[in-house]
């Protein structure tokens, strides 16, 4: 978008300032907005450096399309989310330094994204970076380093409590664990040999980053440079995140009419990952299956590598000796024109590239369990490279005028923009370790190799047009009117219109409150407005036979049912806002939302005698059904609670909730998904559906369930599936207490996420019934063990013929509320008097502690999930994060 | 004013550069071809034949589930204590429900999508100059896949043929042209009917010059033998036999048996489904089957006691049981993920003396001719040449040489004996009574039912 990011007045707009973002040591920029605005909900799927971010604003819009907010960087619309093709540490956002940002804002409501059209269903983040401003330059250089730590896990059972289990678990299938010629047999040396798998996995993990940046500027030339570089250890053993990248901005007045400017940025990230899924291969997930009494290395200090009792491989030696690595190189840069044609009359082109290039590379050694269990030449090395090109174009014209009273502002434009993506995949066959990373030659060893390639790309055409007026500064209104092509869609059904209208009204400025002194401000603002979601395949419309082959013959087979009339999800959101300032010392907003999303992109189930068929879950095809509303209020508040004598206390609060409803489905009123989630008309979408837990019997320790007669029943075939909750909170809370003294400042923030239940499919290992497949964690322990014992464990048996746990248990489902100590900073600025003694012109130190604190009763390691699926794969606990940083001004 | 005309210029100038027409929101799918396109040839439709082979390979279909599950629910196989994946406890212990049901109806259901697209745009194929013969045999080839479809997914969804008279009972929907559909179940009957229709159209249609990787006449007639076996037709299961047995009738010899288990392509081999690293489809890298039965990967499938004990002193088909810390495992599949080597064999010649040697005892005054195909595999396993027979004695045979092959729980149901899993189980299901036989035909999957509103529900 070519407009230059003003504040509007009439919209519902979340600024995040550079003050706000400076001294957070987060990777990414988008990890910085959790807690400090409204409405939005942020949740690192893995708690990894570099790893992706899912960014909820106002609860979800959507179902089956994609739904993450734009990214608008420097008035251009960026790649986000994840482009690798092995792993899901490719997130574009993490090659963007957060140091270079001026400010972060979220467009919550229509009326303020509707210039965005199309892709802001799901709400837009502008970033804007720091530019040059007229004056002596500036250096500034920043210093940060820290550590990440787990903490102590003491989850896991240890040999002696796992054997207890397993014996136990033996008795009671009626079988004699100690004779020796039984096939039930328990050697009780397996108790001499205790391996903490977590603590195998794990480490605290360090981080440190520096920056170093320049502005200035006269009247025509404006600059910004930065360089920075940061290190990351992730708490997995081996993984890592590092990044290093400049940026340059600069801005040229040619003449009194003509000006032209550019922000470039060039990033290059380095990781190395590991499985994030909820396979044994996630190393947290493998530390639960693998058993205590089995050693990491033999004694000449080789590798174990097989599991195989747990189906599984040695985790630590699949982290060491079987690398996950990926790199990348960023430019993202545009530049500018502007001419004023006429006084209030501009014309602005601007152009620009967004361009990843990402490799990623996968060893998998020839010693693997994988590759001695299941490779016919062990020990495989695949190379990934792939690239992603945006390129955008806008024109818009614009006029600005003011008669008397009245000012009128009016903008019209031309975007375009292209985004193509492909990959290039290699894997060989029969790689040994000692060759494991040269180059091609590696592709010609006795397995052979495999070659791949796939590429994509979309296109979208706008033409937009806004018109603003304000009467006396003190009734403003705003209408847009958008229409925009994506190439996305069927044949005839390319296009949709958006647009949206609002008013604001500056009560504050009315002569009836004008001479009120307690009152410092007060603005209501109506707004309404639709924006379009086109988050699908690229090709999805098509009809298409795709490759295939059979043996080593190429053939095409049938693909996808062309939908020529597949066509925009919109959405429509009224919105209303009142902000106020009161007696110098209490400022906020109040504001309240409706959300209605209708042909929603949703994938209707449909028969399987089609031929369509999905490999997990129920077949469906993606049309244009399905409605639903979202519906909340947001709150933040802003208080001076004590300024006096150099002393400040300052208090922030921000509030949000939103409640989901399925208006309709189409096809079903209810749709079972076919894993836990049930769908039903005139709820919230995505309840969980499980089976029916009725406890522990006390006389034999045997699970209970609820049958579909509502009788009590031991086996887990008969049981019923009840509904347990949805993962959405009631509502979620930030509070922040600021104390300041001179140079002296200390903040607390406080996050509470209040209701929506959680869904742990680990404990699935953890408390399974099956001790002889996984380890265990401690809850296990307070299994039944005599007629009479009231627990929720039921005790263990081994080849359990009452039927094994399945994942779809009501007994992984608990309450998801916690309240987390999310950040302590303490920071000092040096006088600057003290300062300019030694030719500085500012030092800020400060110290950091995140994560500090959290109370929850989830029965899971960290409650701080997704929301939109509620479903935690693995135990990665957000790390508790420590750090120190000093920044200097020159 | 000239600088306000000048900018103009530039304006306009703007709007050429990087204006852009309809055609820049055309984009088509670089990597595919559209169907009408794709199968408007010869070329085309003969190519997109192997592509109908694909869903054979995956694990919901012989990839793993259509080779263990008639297994693990038998008297054959149960649950390791000693080594797992912690996968087949629920189908152990016969805990099935609309939720968990074999996800093969979905995958069989493709494959059928894939034959009748092509079925259908024979008639107005650009021929290219080639002959309705081998047009023909292009339908043959595609028919052939759609019959061993049909049959699959009767055997899995629907009650044995024996069930009711008539074979009256709930089959499977039959489709023959790709839609998104609801339509309701076939009776058995009528779904026998179409996989012997297509199977009689690929026996007439086909030749043997691809045997055993793709489609063959031999083939037709071997799979033919099985479904007249299953629908009681001794005679013409006799006849399909005959004719497969004239195209190919070898059987390894007692000395070549063990190793004839790590032949790709063997002289037995009629139709077989090749799993080699690097094809793709291949389930998880590798056929999951095998991993399921062998010690050197998941190996959560061993061999019952009641299984082992029909093994005697001699038998060739015992010296490949080993012992496994106290469990027995058949090493019929090396389960190394040696894709190349554990392909799975739909049927080969062995199986067909067997088939032949029941039709021929069920049919008045065959005892002898029957008596011969049994010897024809007695002495070539080890055993002694018998001089009389009994049907038990066939069955018995048919159960040491098919083990592991994906046959054992159809061969008790489809002639009305009750189930009895052995004295070693530790299912709560130990028995189940031909007569009390909900629990002898899957659910059909719920996500099924739930998009198409014209199924019913086998009863739960």
């Amino acid at each position: 978008m070519a407009l230059s990011v003003r504040r509007s007045c009439t919209g519902s707009v979340s600024v995040v300032s550079k003050e706000q973002l400076q001294n957070t040591p987060a990777s990414s920029p988008e990890k910085a907005l959790q807690g400090i605005a409204s409405g939005i909900t942020v949740s690192s799927t893995q708690g990894a450096p570099g790893a992706n971010t899912e960014i909820r604003i106002r609860g979800i819009g959507t179902i089956n399309a994609g739904s993450s907010p734009l990214y608008v960087i420097d008035g251009m619309p960026i790649s986000s989310g994840d482009q690798t093709y092995q792993s899901t540490w490719g997130n574009h956002l993490s090659l963007i330094n957060p140091d270079d940002i001026e400010s972060i804002s979220v467009l919550k409501d229509a009326a303020s994204a509707a210039i965005y059209g199309s892709r802001a269903a799901n709400g837009v983040i502008i970033i804007t970076t720091k530019r040059g401003k007229t004056g002596k330059p500036k250096l500034t250089f920043t210093l940060q380093g820290g550590f990440n730590s787990l903490g102590n896990m003491d989850d896991l059972l240890n040999s002696n409590e796992l054997w207890t289990l397993q014996h136990e678990a033996s008795i009671n299938a009626g079988y004699n664990p100690d004779d020796p010629t039984s096939p039930h047999y328990l050697n009780p040396d397996l108790k001499k040999t205790n391996v903490d798998w977590f603590d195998a996995v794990t480490r605290d993990a360090y981080f440190k980053k520096a920056e170093l940046s320049l502005s200035g500027g006269n009247e025509n030339d404006k600059y910004f440079m930065s360089f920075s570089y940061t290190k990351n250890e992730g708490n997995i053993i081996s993984t890592s995140f590092d990044r290093i990248s400049g940026r340059f901005n600069y801005d040229h007045k040619v003449n009194r009419r003509i000006s032209i400017g550019t922000s470039t940025t060039l990033s290059y990230g380095k990781s190395q990952w590991y499985w994030a899924d909820n396979s044994y291969s996630n190393p947290i997930n493998g530390a639960i299956t693998i058993f205590p009494w089995r050693k990491i290395k033999d004694d000449n200090g080789d590798w174990l590598w097989n599991m195989s009792e747990n189906g599984n491989v040695n985790t630590v030696a699949h982290l060491e000796d079987s690398p996950m690595k990926n790199n990348s190189l960023k430019i993202l840069g545009n530049g500018y024109m502007n001419i004023e044609i006429l006084p209030g009359l501009n014309f602005r082109q601007t152009l620009g590239v967004d361009n990843t290039d990402l490799n990623e590379e996968y060893y998998q050694n020839e010693n693997h369990y994988w590759s001695v269990a299941f490779a016919t030449y062990p020990g495989e090395l695949m190379k990934n490279n792939s690239r992603n090109t945006r390129l955008y174009s806008s024109s818009t014209l614009g006029y600005k005028k003011s008669v008397g009273l009245h000012s009128f502002e009016a903008l019209t434009g031309y975007d375009v923009e292209k985004n193509d993506w492909n990959i290039f995949q290699a894997i060989a066959y029969g790689v040994k370790e000692d060759k494991q990373f040269l180059d091609m030659s590696s592709f010609g060893s006795e397995g052979g190799a495999d070659l791949y390639q796939d590429l994509s790309s979309w296109a979208m055409v706008s033409y937009f047009g806004r018109v603003d007026y304000n009467f006396n500064r003190k009734y403003y209104a705003t209408t847009s009117l958008r229409r925009d092509g994506s190439s996305r869609f069927g044949k005839n059904k390319k296009f949709g219109n958006f647009w949206s209208g609002a008013f604001s009204w500056r009560i504050k400025e009315e002569g009836f409150l004008k001479d009120i002194t307690a009152i410092n401000n007060m603005k209501l603002t109506i707004g309404y407005g639709t924006s379009g979601n086109d988050q699908i395949g690229d090709y999805e419309s098509r009809g298409v036979y795709s490759p295939s082959k059979f043996r080593d013959y190429n053939s095409f087979a049938p693909n996808r049912i062309a939908r020529p009339d597949l066509s925009w999800e919109k959405s429509a959101t009224t919105n209303i806002a009142l902000e106020f300032a009161l007696i110098d010392r209490i400022s906020g907003k109040l504001e309240v939302f409706n959300k209605k999303t209708t042909d929603m992109l949703f994938g209707v189930p449909v028969s399987e005698t089609s031929g369509l068929v999905d490999p997990v879950k129920p077949a469906t095809l993606r049309m244009n059904a399905a409605s639903m509303t979202n519906r909340g209020v947001e709150v933040e508040l802003h208080t001076k609670n004590i300024a006096a004598g150099g002393f400040m206390w300052e208090t922030d609060l921000t509030y949000s909730m939103f409640r989901n409803k399925v208006l309709d489905m189409v096809v079903n009123d209810t749709i079972y998904d076919g894993t836990a989630y049930i769908h039903i008309k005139g709820q919230p979408y995505q309840q969980y559906y499980v089976h029916d837990f009725a406890g522990v019997d006390p006389g034999n320790g045997l699970a209970m369930w609820w049958d579909k007669k509502g009788n009590i029943t031991y086996s887990k075939g008969e049981a019923r599936d009840t509904k347990a909750g949805s993962p959405y909170p009631d509502f979620e809370m930030g509070f922040t207490n600021t104390l300041s003294f001179k140079g002296f400042r200390l903040s607390a923030f406080f996050y509470l996420r209040f209701g929506g239940e959680i869904y742990t499919f680990y404990r699935r290992y953890g408390e399974g019934d099956d001790v002889f497949g996984f380890t265990g964690t401690k809850p296990r322990m307070d299994r039944w063990q005599k007629p009479g014992d009231m627990t929720a464990q039921p005790k263990p048996i081994k080849g359990n013929p009452y039927g094994a746990d399945a994942w779809d248990n009501e007994r992984w489902i608990s309450d998801g509320s916690f309240l987390r100590l999310k950040d302590v900073t303490f920071s000092y600025t040096i006088p600057s008097k003290l300062c300019r003694k030694i030719n500085i012109d500012g030092i800020n130190v400060f110290v950091k502690g995140q994560n500090l604190w959290t109370a929850h009763k989830s029965g899971t390691l960290d409650p701080e999930i997704d929301i939109v699926s509620g479903y935690i794969a693995s135990p990665y606990p957000a790390s508790k994060t420590y750090t120190i940083g000093l920044s200097m001004n020159f | 004013m000239k600088k306000v005309v000048k900018s103009l210029y530039i304006l306009v100038f703007g709007l050429l550069l990087f204006g852009c027409g309809e055609d820049f929101l055309t984009l088509e799918p670089p990597k595919d071809v559209a169907q009408n396109v794709y199968l408007s040839t010869f070329t085309g439709a003969k190519n997109a034949v192997y592509a109908v082979y694909v869903p054979l390979q995956w694990g919901s279909y012989y990839g793993e589930s259509a080779v263990t599950l008639p297994e693990v629910l038998s008297d054959n196989v149960k649950k390791s204590f000693k080594q797992g994946s912690g996968r087949y406890i629920s189908e152990y212990q016969f805990n099935f429900s609309p939720e968990s049901a074999p996800n093969l109806w979905g995958k069989a259901y493709n494959m059928i999508a894939r034959a009748n697209n092509i079925i259908n745009a024979l008639p107005s194929i650009d021929k290219e100059g080639h002959t309705d013969a081998e047009v023909n045999y292009i339908e043959a080839e595609v028919r052939f896949l759609r019959g061993l479809a049909y049959f699959d997914l009767v055997r899995f969804y629907g009650q044995s043929y024996i069930y009711t008279n008539d074979a009256s009972h709930l089959g499977v929907p039959i489709v023959t042209k790709t839609e998104i559909g609801k339509p309701s179940r076939n009776k058995v009957a009528e779904v026998y009917l179409q996989v012997m229709s297509d199977l009689e159209f690929a026996a007439a249609n086909l030749s043997n010059a691809e045997v055993p990787f793709l489609a063959s006449k031999v083939a037709a007639n071997a799979l033919l033998s099985r479904v007249y076996l299953y629908m009681g037709d001794w005679a013409k299961a006799e006849i399909a036999a005959t004719a497969a047995l004239a195209d190919k009738s070898e059987v390894y010899l007692a000395s070549e048996w063990a190793d004839s288990w790590n032949v790709t392509g063997g002289k037995e081999s009629i139709f077989e489904i090749e799993n080699k690293p690097g094809y793709p489809n291949v389930p998880g890298g590798g056929n999951t089957f095998a991993a399921m039965f062998s010690p050197n990967a998941y190996g959560d499938l061993v061999l019952t006691d009641d299984v082992y004990a029909i093994f005697t002193a001699g038998d060739v088909r015992g010296d490949i049981i080993i012992d496994d810390e106290g469990e027995k495992r058949c090493m019929k599949y090396s389960g190394n993920g040696s894709t190349d080597i554990d392909n799975f064999i739909v049927i080969r010649t062995s199986e067909v003396y067997l088939n032949r040697a029941e039709a021929r005892f069920k049919q008045p005054g065959k005892a002898s001719l029957a008596l011969a195909d049994l010897n024809m595999i007695r002495t070539n396993r080890g055993l002694p040449f018998l001089l009389t027979t009994t049907l038990s004695d066939i069955e018995l045979e048919r159960r040491r040489e098919l083990l592991l092959e994906g046959h054992r729980f159809w061969d008790i149901t489809r002639k009305g004996y009750d189930l009895d899993r052995g004295a070693d189980c530790y299912a709560l299901i130990k028995t189940i009574p031909y007569a009390n036989n909900k629990k002898l035909v899957f659910p059909i999957p719920a996500r099924e039912v739930n998009a198409n509103p014209n199924i019913v529900q086998n009863p739960q």
